[in-house]
């Protein structure tokens, strides 16, 4: 589970590149391939350890034209299944309560 | 199967596809055999850059179950598979091939021009091509979604190969934009003969499948296709197997800038001539 304040890095073998809006990630371990449409790659961007879980839904609901719970709801699921599939990892040293740790 | 004695001749052939020469030297007469009838249009008198040489081993050399991998000796690496093992041999500008039979040489020289090709810039790509006004309009797609129907299709038009595309992108650019290349190769999927020696700047992609089963057998239908989807599919259409990190780096930027350099959709149709008039009615 993530909570509000849970700092995420980028899985340090995932390969990712932005074309235009979108991401591609890439697992080198698996071979799964990870297209993102542009919030979800809007996310992966901004998915930083000096950055809580909580400041990305802000950047978010200021950048997209939504209602704030829907936009942090949906937020919340996307990091949910890059977690689950360990495509980032909690920060070290600054993991929030609640954080994963797998 | 044979294998590599000192009295057996063996010969070296040379070849050039998508402007990178090279030679292979195989202790198998059936390799020998075979590369000079598949590969006749790209044999070169171009001085050789690359090396390969390949020897037929026993088949219990091989893992039959071993998953393909890549294993790093220094800063050499081996690509294993179920069927052969390719290692770098840097200090001779070279590779050496193991494979366990005397046959399969096209699925070995494939893989090996794959991983050749990207540290040279550019990709290998599932895919057909076919030149219509100067321009190779490319057919991407798996197996069984047409790429050889439309190769059998296109008539007079030249076709660059019916399974497998390079795609390069030139070092000048067009309205400061990149301009990308499809050349021919000798790896074919059944048509021989569509493997030709030619390269065309490249028109359009289409990623390729046959018509839904509910709709019209008649129809063709084009969509768009979003940036990353379409990069990931042609992520998938290449013969890169197993990538290390920086090799995915490499070749994750090179489609990237595909992406963006050049118009991709997405094309079902049905195997008939009317595709052809379809595409240049909703082309331009």
């Amino acid at each position: 589970m993530i909570s509000p304040d849970s700092r995420l890095q980028h899985h340090p073998d995932v390969a990712w590149r932005l074309v235009q809006e979108d991401a591609l990630l890439v697992d080198p371990h698996t071979g799964r391939i990870f297209p993102l449409n542009p919030v979800a790659a809007r996310i992966w961007t901004l998915m930083d350890p000096s950055r809580q879980v909580s400041e990305i839904v802000e950047i978010l609901v200021n950048e997209f034209d939504a209602p704030h719970e829907n936009v942090r709801e949906d937020a919340y699921e996307f990091i949910e299944k890059l977690l689950s599939a360990n495509l980032v990892v909690p920060a070290p040293g600054r993991v929030g309560k609640g954080s994963s740790q797998q | 199967m044979s294998s590599a004695q000192g009295s057996k001749a063996v010969k070296l052939l040379s070849f050039q596809i998508a402007g990178i020469p090279f030679s292979v030297l195989s202790d198998s007469p059936q390799h020998d055999g075979w590369l000079s009838a598949a590969y006749r249009q790209f044999h070169t008198s171009e001085k050789p850059g690359l090396n390969l040489a390949i020897r037929t081993r026993p088949r219990r050399s091989f893992d039959s179950l071993a998953p393909e991998r890549i294993r790093w000796n220094g800063s050499r690496w081996t690509l294993e598979s179920k069927l052969f093992r390719i290692t770098e041999a840097p200090e001779s500008r070279g590779y050496r091939a193991e494979t366990a039979s005397s046959t399969g040489i096209g699925d070995l020289m494939r893989t090996w021009f794959s991983y050749v090709l990207l540290s040279q810039g550019g990709v290998l790509l599932h895919a057909t091509a076919v030149v219509r006004s100067g321009k190779a309009l490319v057919f991407a797609g798996p197996s069984g979604s047409g790429k050889t129907t439309l190769a059998r299709l296109a008539g007079r038009q030249p076709v660059l190969s019916d399974e497998s595309v390079v795609i390069t992108r030139s070092p000048h650019t067009r309205r400061g934009k990149a301009v990308f290349y499809a050349h021919g190769t000798p790896f074919f999927g059944e048509l021989m003969d569509a493997a030709v020696n030619k390269s065309a700047p490249i028109g359009e992609v289409f990623l390729i499948r046959p018509p839904n089963s509910g709709s019209n057998d008649d129809s063709f239908r084009l969509t768009a296709v979003s940036p990353s989807r379409s990069m990931a599919e042609l992520l998938s259409q290449t013969f890169l197997r197993v990538l290390s990190r920086n090799s995915l780096e490499i070749l994750l930027s090179f489609l990237g800038e595909f992406t963006e350099g050049v118009r991709i959709r997405r094309l079902e149709f049905a195997p008939t001539p009317q595709i052809w008039k379809f595409i240049d009615d909703q082309s331009g």
